[in-house]
């Protein structure tokens, strides 16, 4: 036995060392596996809310809102959600990077990956409808989320500029009918042959987008053109 | 227990998770590389390789449990070593000025061929001067080029020590070797 095995031994007699418990180092690679799966996928939540805020964005109601085409596409951009994906692939490469085998792979690789997987599994959510929900969720326990995503019932509640929106609360005929503004205003929508979409029926209760003009300073709305409130692919 | 001096690492490892004796042969086996090993990335004197040495003997004896199988034994002790002499390098803030010239034979066997030296070269000042500027490279490159022409690891090995991927050896290895031809006129080598 050499000078430093005995001095190692008797150090580890010494100070009652024991090697730790393959459990803990289990735990700690279970751990990181975990939060990896936990990044990716939301990851992929983050991917499908924006491709809903993409879907659901009113590219063509620049021209009503008197803006360039160029600012209204930046203001299409969900700059919160780019964050939150950066961050989250961020976790997700790190923790990835910690586990036993992740040093074999180079950086680009597992980011790539990351974002690939998350971008099919971010259309799958954005498929089943999960999207709107979070949306939703976000929308009403955090205020600050709000002043950071595109503002959909605001910039569709501008009678001045043509933009109108709101429930159907009453339908007299196809070219006449009466809805309630998210604000409750009661609005007399009228026109001349409506055409209107495929997938959305004059009911009461159905939420619509509509263009047109407002007579005066009056109720009455001549209607141009009626939308659905959601895009057609999103739930 | 002398018959344990033909077992395998791995064996040794089990066999020192059952009984601490056991971990005596790992430290022979190891010891003396290692301490050269620290001596290569760190520049520390005998006297701090020692205690470094010793250190790196009690972190593995603890991490006993966490050695995973997939790797040689040698590949996951000489990462513990690694960075406990970065550790210590990074703490000390130096630089190692030269390396012991004596073991540097490997040096000779394949470094030259990669570097296109000549042959029929003195070989004993190629050697020193080699390891002069190895260790006056940065830490990257220096700790690649030992473990590659000093310690004779392979790509595997060095990306398992490092825990870098072996792409980013084989650049920290081509970029290594561009250094040190380049330090080659500027530091006169006999050559």
């Amino acid at each position: 036995m050499s000078e430093l095995s005995e001095k190692i031994l008797k150090e580890v007699e010494e100070k009652k060392i024991v090697p730790v418990p393959r459990c803990y180092f289990l735990c700690r690679e279970y751990s990181l596996w975990i939060f990896f799966v936990i990044a990716v996928f939301c990851a992929s939540l983050a991917i499908s809310t924006i491709i809903f805020m993409l879907a659901d964005y009113d590219w063509e109601i620049y021209k009503y809102l008197s803006r360039s085409f160029l600012v209204h596409v930046l203001l299409a951009v969900p700059y919160f959600w780019l964050i939150v994906l950066c961050l989250v692939t961020l976790v997700s490469y790190l923790t990835f990077k910690y586990t036993r085998q992740g040093y074999l792979f180079q950086m680009y690789a597992v980011v790539l990956g990351c974002v690939s997987f998350s971008l099919v599994l971010g259309v799958v959510l954005f498929y089943s409808g999960v999207n709107s929900q979070v949306h939703e969720v976000i929308s009403q326990r955090a205020p600050f989320y709000e002043k950071l995503i595109y503002d959909k019932d605001d910039n569709w509640n501008r009678p001045a500029c043509g933009l109108l929106s709101g429930e159907i609360t009453e339908v007299r005929n196809n070219n006449n009918f009466i809805i309630r503004d998210f604000s409750g205003n009661l609005w007399e929508m009228k026109g001349e042959n409506i055409v209107w979409p495929k997938n959305v029926s004059p009911e009461r209760g159905v939420l619509v987008k509509v263009v047109g003009q407002r007579e005066d300073s009056t109720d009455i709305f001549f209607v141009k053109l009626v939308k659905q409130w959601e895009c057609s692919l999103c739930h | 227990m002398s018959e344990n001096i033909d077992k395998s690492d791995e064996e040794l490892v089990a066999l020192t998770l059952k009984d601490k004796n056991h971990y005596r042969y790992l430290v022979d086996r190891y010891g003396a590389k290692l301490q050269r090993y620290i001596v290569r990335v760190s520049g520390t004197d005998p006297d701090d390789s020692a205690d470094i040495l010793q250190e790196v003997f009690l972190k593995a004896y603890r991490k006993l449990n966490d050695f995973d199988l997939r790797l040689k034994f040698s590949s996951w002790i000489y990462r513990i070593a690694h960075n406990e002499a970065v550790t210590h390098l990074r703490k000390a803030s130096v630089r190692p000025k030269t390396f012991n010239t004596e073991t540097n034979d490997i040096i000779l066997q394949t470094l030259p061929a990669d570097l296109n030296i000549e042959q029929g070269i003195d070989h004993r000042n190629l050697t020193a001067d080699i390891s002069r500027i190895i260790a006056g490279l940065d830490e990257k490159y220096r700790t690649v080029l030992v473990l590659r022409y000093m310690e004779d690891k392979d790509y595997k090995e060095i990306s398992d020590i490092l825990k870098k991927p072996a792409g980013t050896i084989a650049t920290l290895l081509k970029r290594g070797r561009e250094q040190l031809l380049k330090e080659i006129p500027t530091q006169k080598l006999s050559i």
